[in-house]
């Protein structure tokens, strides 16, 4: 990596550099011309300044000799001028025609060369679906034919990532017969030492999809290649083989590279789960990163019995590896994780204990929910407050005993997250409607809760709600209400009367 | 007439050196740029986009789309990003106060609720309407505002609830391919750490059928006004930005389409309200934060695949409007950054891409003007000899041609948009561009530096017409 910004930033410099000479040049074109004037006397004589000094440093004879010379310059220099325009006019014109041409007649030839090259790939598609279609020994007798009228780049081009187009045995049977056509070793000595870097990306790419036997040496050398791009594509091709023995090439290369370790993970991500025990692995490494990553990683793969190795991750010394080892605990879903977890609602940095809650949601659902809402009184950031919010929300039924408790003997803000949660759970039509219950149980259970939350003094949209149900039901909820602040319905009919 | 004819002289040298040096430079920019954008090209073809489109660790996105009265685009393009092939992402929408049915059609279309989740205001970006969530697509935001804080205002208040750890800024008359994130990610994938700021080429729409966000028809537009801005485009996009970029001397994310670090615009204060637009001036504050805090690392890109499409001014009054305000832009933040020229501790943004703002993009049309007026003056006043006079028009029409051409072929070499009967049209138009086009962009030029001396800032949006 080094060594290309170091290219690039002297790239840079030399353009600077080159700038500013021409800047200089053009300065120094401008001073000259101005001493080559014709007719000095005059031109003097505008500038007084200039003629005194002038005067006294050389005298008027010198003045006029020097008015001579320059004007015997002059023509010449027209001249100079002249034929330096013309010039440069002449090898923009060149250049001009050169390009327009070589911009319409690349266009024109690019067009018919791509239509011709569809029109053989096309071809080549349909005879390979037709011959499928007839069985695997026909195809297997005929392939070999309509194979030769392509080349193994445009082969790759019309078999890869087709595994729902063709059925799966064949996949094997193009790799085979790539592998047997002799034409290998060839891609292989290019992936290995071709100066043209492009063209050795193109034959890593190709071994990517081939996994000759030699790949992954070949990809393990060019992965830790000092060009940024042949190791990039080598991670790629690497991430194509998806074995055992490719992640644990990918593994040793995060190892050393966490910068790449989005990239890494999210190839890995599709691997086999035979890959956990190296992942496994990674979590005793020394650097914070390679761990965090390893913990990521092992949210996918959800390996069993390792539930002890990600809590003991939660006290590492890095807050991003905590962080992640709850959302692995959560993602997990043992349910033994419980008390790790309450101890990291206690943590110290919040995004910690932001994935403690919703990793305690996720295994103890409203179990863990009176621990949760006193966080929401105590805790001072709001995405913590967010979660739990969001964790109550997803299992409101659960949640409302304490929410009415909360509701009753809360400070202003529980209360106000209270109401926030029942608002964005759609839960306050639902109660008025609960108010107008025949059975006794319910409608009693949905007047206490009215009745708390009207006492909250919290704004919960009372009336937007009641515009809802029809007359007589509002006419009967306004009696409820009147029951429990008289005030309030007076002060709604007031409003009420102001807009009409 | 003597004294006058050594003035002439001198600037008739200047103006030759001028032009000399400028084509010297786009040479030389353009060489860069021909072989970065190859390169980009073949990254492009080998990419596996697929396994990235469907991984859990690819890097989610907030996308924010500041709208102000645009009923005409707005279903299009939010279709658009709706449509993207990207596995996690967020979009935040900011109604800019619009007074048109840009807010009955969102909520008509994404069924949207009143929420109250918590908002906190970091950049004093204007009063919160209301906070809404779609019960449709639970991953948008709209956010209602008070207008008059402009564009930028409109997307610090989104960034004030976007979430992920990049956030990619747009515009909402942009209709976007449905792999434009995706092929953007793909390099911030490598290394999220490094890459602070990632924007990409997008064409003008003029003329497309598009239907539901999804563009039916690309139908070069022949319109000659349009035609030009693409072929514009093509000179900014791909004649310069992809070289500066190769040196991390990119000077613009457009506005249309662009991806940041929500830390690194959090930490630089988000958007500045000031400027007349907001885009260049983030990316020059930009590379002063990676330069003042010894960040080098850092990374500011433009690719140059096709990201998506917006639409252009369809006529001449509307493109004076808008370029009226872009050289306001260019000249504001040019004189806020007038340290960064030729300093050192700036690198090749000081030494490269800042003296060109300065002398082409800022007073490039002083020098053009002035080469015009004086060399027709010189001739009548019988000071230039015929010979050089027609020599120095022909040098300004073929410098003209030749610094569209050289991107254009570029452009051509590595993109299959255009068919041969385009192609010949945009090359046409490139040799005759300096008997109108130029003077018209000229026009706008003078306008917007006489506007940003009368203390003009304002943000005036060019009319939308879906023509």
């Amino acid at each position: 990596m080094a060594p290309l910004e170091f290219k690039q930033r002297a790239a840079g410099y030399i353009v600077g550099v080159f700038a500013l000479l021409s800047i200089l040049s053009s300065c120094v074109t401008s001073s000259n011309s101005k001493t080559v004037l014709p007719e000095r006397q005059t031109f003097l004589g505008s500038y007084n300044s200039n003629e005194t000094t002038a005067v006294k440093i050389s005298g008027e004879k010198l003045i006029r000799e020097v008015h001579e010379v320059a004007a015997r310059l002059i023509p010449s220099n027209d001249q100079k001028l002249y034929d330096l325009i013309w010039l440069v006019d002449k090898i923009l014109f060149l250049f001009v025609i050169f390009m327009s041409v070589a911009t319409i007649a690349f266009v024109f030839f690019k067009e018919r060369e791509d239509k011709r090259r569809l029109r053989i790939l096309t071809n080549a598609r349909k005879n390979i679906q037709r011959l499928t279609a007839k069985g695997l020994s026909v195809f297997k007798k005929t392939f070999p034919q309509v194979a030769t009228k392509i080349s193994p780049k445009q082969f790759l081009e019309m078999t890869k990532d087709l595994g729902t187009v063709y059925p799966e045995e064949l996949e094997q049977y193009f790799r085979d017969f790539l592998l047997a056509s002799g034409k290998i070793p060839a891609i292989e000595r290019r992936a290995k030492k071709e100066r043209n870097k492009w063209r050795r990306v193109e034959a890593i790419t190709f071994l990517g999809y081939i996994n000759s036997p030699a790949t992954l040496g070949i990809l393990k050398d060019s992965l830790f290649d000092k060009d940024a791009e042949v190791s990039y594509f080598s991670m790629l091709a690497l991430a194509r083989i998806k074995t055992r023995q490719s992640a644990a090439i990918l593994l040793d290369f995060l190892g050393k590279h966490a910068s790449s370790g989005y990239k890494i993970v999210s190839l890995l991500e599709s691997f086999p789960p035979s890959v956990v025990d190296e992942i496994i692995r990674l979590t005793e490494s020394p650097d914070p990163k390679v761990r965090f990553w390893a913990i990521k990683l092992l949210s996918k793969f959800k390996p069993k019995g390792e539930r002890q190795r990600i809590a003991d991750l939660t006290e590492d010394p890095s807050p991003d590896v905590r962080a992640s080892a709850c959302e692995c605990l959560g993602i997990l879903g043992e349910k033994e994780a419980k008390a790790v977890l309450m101890k990291c609602l206690q943590d110290k940095i919040w995004f910690v204990r932001m994935q403690a809650v919703r990793a305690l949601s996720k295994i103890a659902g409203g179990e863990c929910f009176p621990e949760l809402l006193k966080l929401m009184s105590k805790d001072s950031s709001p995405f913590v407050k967010e979660s739990v919010k969001n964790a109550i929300i997803g299992d409101i039924n659960q949640a409302l005993p304490y929410i009415e408790e909360c509701l009753e003997s809360g400070d202003k803000t529980v209360k106000e997250y209270c109401v926030n949660v029942l608002i964005d759970s759609n839960y306050i039509a639902e109660i008025l409607g609960n108010v107008l219950s025949k059975d006794p149980t319910v409608r009693k259970r949905a007047t206490r809760l009215l009745e708390r939350m009207i006492k909250s003094n919290v704004y919960f949209g009372l009336k937007k709600n009641l515009d809802a149900f029809s007359s007589s039901s509002r006419d009967q909820l306004m009696q409820v209400v009147a029951r429990i602040d008289e005030n309030l319905v007076v002060r709604m009919n007031r409003e009420l009367t102001k807009k009409a | 007439m003597i004294s006058f004819k050594s003035f002439f002289s001198a600037a008739f040298a200047v103006f030759v050196g001028y032009y000399l040096f400028l084509s010297m430079y786009y040479l030389v920019l353009n060489m860069v740029g021909f072989f970065e954008y190859w390169n980009r090209r073949k990254e492009h073809e080998e990419e596996n986009y697929a396994a990235l489109s469907v991984s859990s660790f690819t890097v989610p996105v907030s996308i924010i789309i500041p709208a102000h009265n645009e009923e005409l685009w707005i279903l299009d393009c939010l279709q658009s990003v709706l449509n993207l092939n990207y596995p996690e992402f967020e979009i935040v929408i900011v109604d800019d106060g619009s007074v048109d049915k840009t807010i009955p059609i969102l909520k008509d279309f994404l069924k949207l609720k009143f929420i109250h989740n918590p908002y906190i205001d970091h950049f004093s970006s204007g009063k919160i309407l209301g906070l809404y969530r779609s019960e449709k697509y639970p991953k948008i935001t709209v956010l209602s505002k008070e207008s008059g804080s402009k564009k930028a205002g409109a997307v610090n208040a989104g960034l004030n609830i976007a979430k992920y750890k990049f956030v990619c800024v747009m515009d909402s008359d942009t209709v976007l391919e449905n792999n434009a994130l995706l092929k953007v990610m793909a390099h911030v994938q490598k290394d999220p750490e490094r890459i602070i700021g990632i924007g990409s080429y997008f064409g003008l729409v003029n003329g497309f059928k598009i239907k539901d966000g999804q563009i039916l028809e690309r139908s070069f537009s022949w319109k000659p006004v349009v035609a030009y801005q693409t072929l514009e485009y093509i000179r900014t996009f791909i004649g310069n930005r992809i070289a500066w970029s190769k040196f991390n001397a990119m000077p613009n994310i457009a506005g249309g389409f662009g991806v940041w670090r929500r830390d690194v615009l959090l930490e630089l204060g988000g958007y500045n309200t000031e400027f007349s637009s907001e885009d260049v001036e983030f990316t020059f504050r930009a590379h002063c934060y990676v330069a003042e805090h010894k960040k080098e690392r850092y990374r500011i890109m433009m690719l140059p695949y096709y990201v998506g499409w917006t639409e252009g001014p369809n006529d001449v009054k509307s493109l004076i409007q808008q370029r009226d305000r872009w050289q306001r832009v260019m000249i504001e933040t040019v004189w806020h950054y007038k340290y960064m020229l030729f300093n050192p501790k700036y690198g090749s943004f000081g030494f490269v891409t800042f003296p060109y703002f300065l002398f082409y993009e800022v007073l490039g049309v002083f020098f053009e003007s002035a080469s015009v007026a004086i060399t027709v003056w010189g001739y009548l006043a019988g000071v230039l000899n015929t010979g050089i006079f027609f020599g120095f028009f022909i040098l300004m029409i073929l410098y003209q041609a030749f610094i569209s051409l050289i991107p254009l072929f570029t452009f051509n070499r590595a993109q299959e948009i255009f068919k041969s009967k385009d192609a010949a049209y945009l090359v046409l138009l490139s040799l005759v561009e300096f008997f109108w086009y130029r003077w018209i962009i000229a026009w706008s030029k003078f306008s917007g530096t006489f506007n940003f001396f009368r203390g003009d800032r304002t943000y005036k949006m060019v009319p939308r017409t879906r023509a």
